[in-house]
């Protein structure tokens, strides 16, 4: 009976150490917590409520067809929304394809690329045939932007591959990502030669050697903004940073580049090393928003649930990154950074950034796609 | 002389261009050498243009001077409809815009001439005062973007600048998103702010209603000037 007890006794203390040691190892491997997902979801909910007050009578939001398609994009990736297009991103979707131009693009005059990849992802994500023509033109569009043999560069030129604002000089990993993005949205088929060329400029943006042929490649693994400037740091050199390593990560995920491979395996160890939810590393509290979006984004696309710092701490980002926007979400359910630039002193913009990195931190949407 | 150094101007930016590899995405060579040639040719105008009026005993006449315009930009759009024929491109619009913008710009930069001339107590001083207005007015955006980024009505401020901007309207209307080049995108934060370009027709408003005001303002300080030196004789 004696014995009984003690082997009891000690089942029981058994089990109540292997309770708390088998919670912590379900958050080590990743995942959110029941508390902090049903957190997330009713900070979506307040976001969006924000975004349904400020909706302009004309669909859009802010009058622009780029902060329109991200919200638009906020709303359809909810997980908590109906499988039917609320009335007001069908109205707002309305707004978006009123701006579609001759040549396929849909923008008013400035960003071209920028305003017709994040409205192509919009009317993508809705998913209406109605808009298949005008989704057609758009990839089409986009594509016509590449920098290539046909803007008379070879494959030599350090621009080669790249995709910029639409009307400028020069290409950059962030307006990449996005027509990327929306290109693999869109289903650009994997055998089109833009991806291989954009993959060319994906790796001349990557801190590198083996695989960036430009004499200022350093190896650090993290990605600058274009090809021999970076906005990291002092912003006069060629330093990897947050925002631009994280998209250029996702580049190679829309471009079908497996996780094993030494380019993915070389961004991922500057991710561990400078891993950071205060700052957009490199770059302090610039373009901090946007950062947060590449980050779920690129992070899910790969299925890193866990990510291990320099110092050896296992971070589950899921957890970590809802808790952190969930904390710094306004109580009138906006976002809104600190630093302005890059537009984001507007509420509508980085509100629309959180929600879809929320979105991610639930969960893969459906739309981003990574080789694992 | 002047359309001459406007076409080296350009030559010398094509060359350029082609040379670093600072081309841009627009498909044709046409569509560049127009890019070029434009603010070859704003730069060109500008500084000659105001030589013709610092001068208070020119003996150049208002309808010759209007003929001269007339005539440095009518050799633009020929030249610009020549390549496009040639190289394509650039649009007929295009062209147009900036033949229109030319031709205000150059009369912008005679009122501005006549204008300092007035007020000036000679003609050094009065070029010196016209190119200082002009240099400010063509690079105000990439001077004070820095300073209103942070402030209130930054987006207002920075359209504002860019409607005044020679430079900002050619370039627009030539089809170059001139404030992220790849330049002026690393060294100012303009290209970060957000703002929409000027139609080119609003810039060419402002540049119309601001030559009418400087040759206003030279006539009227001319009178009265003579009124001064009759009521002192």
């Amino acid at each position: 009976m004696r014995r009984l007890f003690w082997v009891l006794m000690l089942g029981s203390i058994a089990l109540a150490g292997a309770r708390p040691a088998r919670a912590q190892a379900a958050s080590a491997s990743g995942g959110l917590s029941k508390a902090t997902r049903a957190e997330v979801l009713a900070s979506i909910a307040k976001g969006l409520r924000y975004l349904d007050e400020h909706q302009k009578p004309d669909g859009s939001w802010e009058s622009d067809i780029g902060i329109s398609g991200l919200a638009a994009l906020a709303y359809l990736r909810n997980p908590a929304a109906p499988d039917t297009i609320p009335p007001n991103v069908d109205r707002s979707l309305a707004f978006i394809t009123s701006n579609v131009k001759p040549d396929g693009g849909i923008y008013v005059r400035d960003l071209s690329n920028y305003y017709t990849a994040v409205a192509l992802k919009a009317i993508t994500a809705a998913g209406e045939p109605k808009y298949a023509p005008i989704v057609d033109k758009a990839k089409v569009y986009l594509a016509s932007l590449q920098v290539d043999e046909g803007e008379d560069y070879t494959k030599s030129h350090k621009f080669y591959g790249g995709i910029g604002y639409g009307s400028d000089l020069r290409p950059d990993m962030a307006n990449l990502e996005f027509a990327l993005s929306a290109l693999k949205d869109s289903a650009l088929p994997s055998e089109d030669p833009l991806w291989q060329k954009a993959l060319l400029f994906v790796q001349r943006t990557q801190n590198r050697s083996e695989s960036n042929d430009q004499a200022w490649a350093g190896d650090d693994g993290g990605f600058v903004y274009y090809p021999g400037f970076s906005y990291g740091g002092d912003g006069k050199g060629t330093q990897s940073y947050g925002s631009m390593t994280y998209a250029g990560l996702l580049s190679y995920a829309y471009a079908d580049v497996k996780k094993s491979d030494p380019r993915v395996e070389a961004a991922l160890r500057w991710i561990r090393e400078h891993y950071t939810l205060d700052e957009n590393p490199g770059m302090g509290l610039k373009t901090l928003y946007y950062y947060y979006m590449v980050f779920a984004k690129a992070l899910n696309a790969f299925g890193e649930e866990v990510v291990v710092d320099r110092e050896g701490r296992s971070h589950n980002w899921r957890e970590e990154l809802g808790k952190k926007l969930v904390s710094v979400q306004y109580p009138e359910g906006y976002w809104v950074n600190q630093d302005p630039a890059w537009w984001q002193d507007n509420k509508v913009l980085v509100t629309s950034f959180t929600l879809i990195a929320l979105e991610h931190v639930l969960g893969d949407p459906g739309r981003e796609h990574a080789s694992k | 002389m002047i359309l001459a150094a406007a076409s080296g101007l350009a030559l010398v930016v094509f060359a350029f261009n082609r040379r670093s590899g600072a081309a841009g995405v627009d498909v044709h060579l046409g569509a560049r050498f127009f890019r070029d040639a434009s603010l070859g040719a704003t730069a060109a105008f500008l500084l000659a243009a105001p030589l013709f009026t610092v001068d208070r005993r020119s003996r150049h006449s208002w309808p010759a001077l209007a003929v001269t315009i007339a005539g440095w930009v009518a050799s633009f759009l020929l030249s610009m409809l020549l390549v496009r024929a040639l190289l394509g491109g650039a649009s007929v619009s295009g062209i147009a815009a900036v033949s229109a913008l030319l031709a205000v710009y150059a009369g912008l930069a005679l009122g501005l001439g006549r204008f300092a001339a007035v007020v000036s107590s000679d003609e050094i001083s009065a070029a010196f005062w016209s190119y200082v207005v002009l240099a400010v007015l063509a690079s105000g955006p990439v001077l004070f973007g820095p300073w209103i980024q942070q402030a209130d009505g930054a987006e207002t401020a920075i359209e504002a600048l860019l409607l005044v901007s020679p430079l900002v309207a050619v370039s627009t209307a030539s089809g170059l998103d001139l404030m992220r080049t790849e330049t002026l995108y690393r060294w100012t934060p303009v290209g970060q702010m957000r703002f929409q370009y000027p139609q080119w027709h609003s810039s060419f408003a402002f540049g119309l209603v601001l030559s009418g005001l400087l040759f206003g303002g030279a006539l009227f300080s001319k009178e009265l000037r003579t009124c001064a030196v009759s009521s002192g004789s």
